[in-house]
């Protein structure tokens, strides 16, 4: 059959249509036979590609994306009993928005009594962009979670462009954070913001169980604990390793327990202070009624 | 310079590229190979265009200002209407990766020449892949040429298959190259589906004006539906 015949044409230029990108890429990671892990789903859709190496999910940018009203959705299910982690092979460049800008919608469910690792490379907001990220999170029952969230506002020598990131944890149904970053908001940047730092970092544990320090400040980052079971380091800093840093010393990752000097770690980051703000509905062009509905369940 | 401080939002109609208030000039992107005439195509237009249109030019080079300086030298538009960007790279990737050195000239342009109508934005010759960031610009123009030989078209790549308007230039000296025309019409055809085609010669006075023409109609069906 010719290829450019009739319905395949039109077909043709609509994907060749010069329209946004709006695509989804949805990951199942299930327990298959002998203990292997099964991955299933559309594991690549312009311009996210996964790969899965036995162990790590790789996230691979095959675009120059987000750009415009580029839209676009990753959804990750870990089933029951995988153990499993998320990186990505490189920052993720957001670039000019057009019109409503970009976004980027992430949503993970993690089964019952499964493991999940998500710690990608940062995303970073160039001068132009108006970006607007959600990142939902649905634990099971006795899972354990670790998400790092790294955001790097502006490229050297290069202000910002707009950011409202929102992270919001459910753990066995039951809401236990939503908070977001949201550049919009006036005061964002000044000394109950981030204090004029150029790097953001979150990193969320949710478990039974997790790792604990003692420590609930460091410098710049912070360790609050919105639910017993789910614990936040907020770090702001001035480049990505000092603020992974920061939360790698109030929430250390998966595995390791690393020495950290408090006084080295409090002079490092002494400007700092945390990001937290609350994100308004009208800080960014208009959004769905979902993001409204849900603030009202907002955990303090 | 592109600003939100009012709602608007762009979608793309069957009629052309929609655009909204307050986004500054209309965009075009011109690319192509190597040698096909971009750079001719783009002083061309400006001949034809410039007398009721307010033009501003952004080149792209590797490694010079070889085109800007050429269109200066030409005087087609005021020097300081044409700006030059040195990608220092491969073209594609400051008008399809990382568009920020040609956002950062059109800017600048508009801020210090503005207003303008019309900015043409021109690549680096590159290969068929080439396209444009939508980012970066409203529609694109990709240039072939009757001496790369008549199989071109055929070869199909985004660079034909995307653009907005495929251009195929120096119809002149196709017999001296055995370049058939028709071979040539009818492949784009095939490629292109109802995206249009047209053959010129620059060489011609009036050469660059059915490029012209269908980028003024682009622009019209723009604002239309900017006012709508």
């Amino acid at each position: 059959m010719d290829p450019l015949a009739d319905g395949a044409l039109d077909r043709r230029r609509h994907e060749l249509s010069g329209s946004w990108t709006d695509t989804e890429v949805s990951v199942r990671l299930s327990r298959g036979a002998g203990g292997a892990t099964r991955v299933e789903g559309v594991l690549c859709s312009a311009p996210v590609w996964t790969r899965w190496d036995g162990d790590t999910l790789w996230l691979i940018g095959s675009g120059a994306s987000p750009v415009g009203e580029d839209h676009i959705r990753v959804r990750v299910d870990v089933g029951p009993g995988v153990a499993a982690s998320v990186r990505s092979v490189a920052a993720t460049m957001v670039y000019a928005a057009r019109g409503v800008g970009t976004r980027w919608d992430t949503e993970i469910h993690v089964a019952d009594d499964a493991h999940l690792d998500w710690r990608p490379e940062p995303v970073i907001l160039t001068g132009r962009s108006r970006h607007r990220a959600t990142t939902r999170i649905h634990a099971g029952t006795g899972s354990t979670v670790t998400l790092d969230e790294v955001v790097v506002l502006g490229r050297v020598d290069e202000p910002t462009g707009a950011l409202c990131s929102t992270l919001d944890v459910r753990v066995a149904d039951t809401p236990v954070l939503l908070t977001s970053l949201d550049t919009t908001l006036p005061g964002w940047s000044g000394p109950a913001g981030t204090a004029g730092a150029s790097v953001v970092a979150n990193r969320l544990h949710s478990s039974p169980d997790g790792p604990r320090t003692g420590q609930v400040e460091v410098g710049g980052a912070t360790l609050l604990e919105p639910a017993p079971t789910c614990r936040v380091a907020v770090a702001a800093a001035h480049d990505v390793p000092a603020a992974r840093h920061a939360v790698e010393t109030l929430l250390p990752s998966p595995g390791t327990r690393p020495a950290v000097h408090e006084e080295e770690t409090n002079e490092q980051f002494d400007r700092n202070r945390t990001p937290l703000a609350s994100c308004t509905p009208g800080g960014l062009p208009p959004d769905s009624d979902d993001h409204v509905d849900r603030r009202g369940e907002e955990v303090h | 310079m592109h600003r939100h401080d009012d709602p608007h939002s762009h979608h793309e109609t069957a009629d052309g590229p929609a655009r909204a208030r307050g986004d500054g000039a209309f965009r075009v992107g011109i690319g192509g190979p190597v040698g096909t005439g971009k750079t001719a195509l783009v002083a061309a237009l400006c001949a034809v265009m410039s007398d009721d249109v307010r033009i501003g030019v952004v080149t792209n080079d590797i490694y010079t200002t070889e085109d800007a300086d050429t269109l200066k030298r030409r005087g087609v538009l005021d020097a300081s209407r044409i700006v030059a960007v040195e990608t220092g790279c491969c073209p594609h990737t400051a008008i399809r990766e990382d568009i920020t050195a040609n956002l950062d000239a059109i800017e600048d342009l508009e801020e210090r020449e503005g207003p303008l109508d019309l900015v043409l934005v021109e690549s680096g010759g590159d290969n068929l892949t080439l396209t444009f960031s939508t980012g970066l610009v409203d529609v694109q123009l990709f240039v072939l040429d009757v001496a790369g030989g008549d199989k071109v078209p055929r070869k199909g790549g985004p660079g034909v298959t995307r653009s907005d308007l495929l251009v195929i230039n120096k119809i002149d000296i196709a017999h001296l190259v055995h370049a058939d025309l028709g071979v040539m019409e009818r492949d784009a055809a095939m490629q292109r589906g109802d995206r249009p085609t047209v053959f010129v010669s620059l060489n011609e006075a009036e050469g660059a004006e059915p490029v012209a023409s269908w980028i003024r109609s682009q622009m019209a069906r723009s604002t239309a539906a900017a006012t709508s």
